[in-house]
């Protein structure tokens, strides 16, 4: 069975054009496919605000099997956010699909990459939606990942990555260095990820304390063995602009703006200089181990 | 030919062929169509491999299940317009264009000179630090080994302007 890029690959190899595998952000040429799945027989569970008010809300359930990869890697590569069950744990994750590179960078792996976040569980007025910081996080990181930088290859291309070990080198701390690189090439999780989630590099990425951001969960990789769903709620589908990273990550800005700037802009809310701040990252020490 | 087609059709960009996958911008219409056509044939394939998988699968039970932990949700004051993605884009808009990430920039663009100074003159290779772009400079690095001998630099040095020796001009 052909892919969808393959398909348009042909098409656009007759025009003479040349094809970037990599996705293009584009907010309307997912409409289509949202417009499919918005057809899906959704199921609805009851669930009660935290002042008490009892409502429903509609999900989708994606089983993840080999028969469902197809659909969850157009998922992925339309960065979609929705919530994972895994079985052997039983816990419900909330996070965003993002296309699974191998070592190189360059080619896409049949599994999908699901990055979760450890908080998103809010209504905001009556809408279950991802808070906004988070989707743009995570569009980020998995829009980062959709170019094929932070999983084994391309670091170099790795904000987080990078600040570090110029940090460390430019003191002189080659060992330093090193260390932070041994973070680099583990075979999951990704800098970027990793980075969101401790904030202890005194990098860009440092969590918020007042508003609460608590960074990404460790990524979990779908081969479609896993026995686990994925669940898109409906609400999202209505909401694609604060629910689909390829949607955020458009042709303004790339993924490593997004990434770097929203992060940043906490920062300067809550006063840091963002020059400042960026001197103290010189020579940070490195706990991503 | 094909070039002129493209270009001919660049107004008709936004009434394209979009696939869920890559942005591919055929302005050929009767092509339009055939793509088209075949991405509709995928969709319909990918969603019915979905609905196979979801045979043996009770969704409703398995939804229970996943939500029943989360006992309660948090609502937002109903007062306070909560913060959209629009609103951070523009912060980030906003940021991305004030002098002080020019003024960054410098600071990184500073870090990184020390940074590659110190790997010139230690014989450092990028690779061991896990910097990507590594290769191309590994290879030049490899050539260099070479020509360093010739032209007495140590081995792996790198700090040279062209065939010229600048050791002394950064401090080597």
């Amino acid at each position: 069975m052909r892919n969808f890029i393959d398909t348009a690959k042909r098409g656009a190899e007759t025009l003479g054009a040349e094809i970037d595998i990599a996705p293009k952000q584009d907010p309307n040429k997912h409409s289509s496919v949202i417009d499919r799945l918005k057809k899906i027989n959704a199921t609805k569970i009851p669930v009660e605000t935290s002042d008490g008010v009892k409502k429903d809300i509609e999900v989708v359930g994606f089983p993840v099997k080999l028969k469902s990869l197809p659909m969850l890697q157009m998922l992925s590569a339309m960065q979609t956010a929705g919530y994972l069950r895994t079985p052997e744990n039983g816990i419900t994750q909330h996070g965003m699909l993002s296309p699974n590179f191998d070592h190189t960078g360059k080619n896409r792996k049949s599994s999908v990459r699901f990055q979760p976040v450890n908080d998103g569980f809010t209504i905001k007025n009556g809408v279950w939606v991802p808070e906004a910081k988070n989707a743009v996080y995570l569009a980020g990181a998995t829009g980062l990942e959709a170019e094929g930088i932070g999983s084994e290859g391309s670091h170099g291309k790795d904000p987080e990555h990078r600040i570090n070990v110029y940090g460390a080198l430019s003191l002189g701390d080659i060992d330093k260095a090193k260390g932070h690189a041994q973070h680099g090439i583990r075979s999951s999780g990704s800098s970027v990820s990793r980075g969101l989630t401790n904030g202890k590099l005194g990098n860009v990425f440092a969590p918020d304390p007042v508003e609460g951001f608590s960074g990404f969960a460790e990524p979990i990789e779908l081969d479609g063995s896993e026995g686990a769903i994925f669940f898109l709620p409906k609400s999202y589908m209505d909401n694609p602009e604060q629910s689909f990273g390829a949607f955020i990550t458009d042709a303004e800005f790339s993924a490593q703006q997004v990434l770097v700037g929203g992060a940043l802009q906490v920062n300067r809310n809550r006063g840091n200089n963002p020059v400042d701040f960026m001197k103290a990252m010189e020579g940070s020490e490195c706990t991503n181990s | 030919m094909h070039e002129q087609l493209i270009t001919s059709n660049t107004q008709e960009l936004d009434s394209v062929v979009r696939t869920p996958d890559a942005s591919v911008y055929i302005g050929d219409t009767a092509l339009q169509h055939t793509v088209e056509s075949e991405i509709n044939t995928e969709l319909d394939d990918i969603f019915a491999s979905f609905e196979e998988a979801c045979e043996d699968i009770d969704i409703e039970e398995q939804a229970l299940k996943a939500f029943d932990s989360i006992l309660t949700f948090e609502t937002s004051d109903e007062d306070e317009r909560p913060r959209t993605v629009q609103d951070i884009k523009n912060d980030i808009q906003t940021f991305l264009s004030n002098p002080e990430i020019v003024e960054m920039q410098r600071v990184m663009d500073q870090i990184a000179m020390k940074a590659e100074q110190f790997c010139n003159h230690n014989g450092i290779s990028t690779e061991d630090l896990g910097m990507g772009e590594s290769l191309d400079k590994d290879n030049e690095l490899s050539d260099n080994k070479e020509r360093d001998d010739e032209d007495g630099h140590d081995e792996g040095c790198r700090a040279k302007e062209g065939k010229k020796c600048i050791c002394e001009k950064v401090g080597r």
